[in-house]
């Protein structure tokens, strides 16, 4: 389905959509650990916490797998450059170390 | 149920150290000759370890998320009335950077396909490293996380 040479672009595209899918809570679905109950899209907590990860982690794939195939045609005779599956995946680290910071500056 | 799934999460996240951290040291270091420790640290064939990497890289990653909701309602709700922010955010960071690299895990495959290709070597490295450094953070902040209680329960 995608050739292991676009592989790059998936991964790092991974690493850009589950960066905005966690600043912006783009949950795919939304799990309420107290009540054991699972609902699809982004939920407001009920009893107890909601957990948006697994939802985050579902938008990250399936849109890393949409853009990936979006941009197959531009890479049909050149691969896309291979830092994009290591660089980009750094930059969002550092960037969710920034974002988190809040919690060891307290 | 919770206990031993946990501990099973930490068994198989012990075997994903010793299999990343063998890889990243041979990438790194040029095989020395000889029956000393480092020589055959370093001569080991760096790309036989993808595989298990790759395999115990999701098993490891699907109990952390099964034994997730037990960690959400208990320990991060104890976490927050101690006021243990550091330990909260670390746990945080972890869940994030932990699911970064299970992204990065298809191109991970991919550069490290036999026979190897040349024009990957650096990504290969760094892509190695950036795995190792995350496996390596993610099991340190879980084991700390394990113990918290005991070592600021007081």
């Amino acid at each position: 389905m995608i050739e292991g040479r676009l592989l790059s672009l998936f991964s790092g595209a991974f690493a850009l959509i589950y960066f905005i899918a966690v600043e912006w809570n783009l949950a795919a679905i939304t799990y309420h650990p107290r009540l054991k109950e699972w609902v699809i899209g982004t939920d407001t907590p009920k009893t107890g916490p909601a957990m948006y990860w697994f939802g985050w982690i579902i938008t990250a794939a399936v849109g890393a797998f949409v853009v990936t195939l979006f941009c197959r045609p531009m890479f049909r005779d050149n691969d896309p450059p291979t830092w994009f599956g290591w660089f980009v995946p750094l930059v969002m680290m550092a960037l969710f170390g920034y974002s988190l910071s809040g919690f060891f500056l307290r | 149920m919770i206990t031993a799934l946990l501990i099973l999460h930490g068994l198989f996240a012990v075997a994903l150290l010793g299999g990343i951290t063998h890889q990243t040291i041979s990438v790194f270091f040029s095989s020395r000759k000889g029956s000393s420790f480092p020589a055959k640290l370093t001569s080991v064939t760096a790309a036989v370890y993808t595989r298990a990497v790759i395999v115990l890289y999701l098993i490891t990653f699907v109990l952390g998320g099964v034994i997730y909701p037990a960690y959400r309602v208990a320990v991060r709700t104890w976490l927050e009335t101690a006021r243990l922010w550091a330990f909260s955010g670390s746990f945080e960071v972890k869940e994030q950077i932990v699911t970064i690299g299970l992204g990065m895990l298809p191109f991970y495959w991919h550069i490290w396909r036999q026979p190897l290709d040349k024009q990957y070597s650096t990504a290969r490295k760094l892509t190695t490293f950036m795995l190792c450094l995350i496996i390596w953070s993610g099991f340190l902040v879980g084991h700390v996380l394990n113990n918290i209680r005991g070592l600021f329960g007081q």
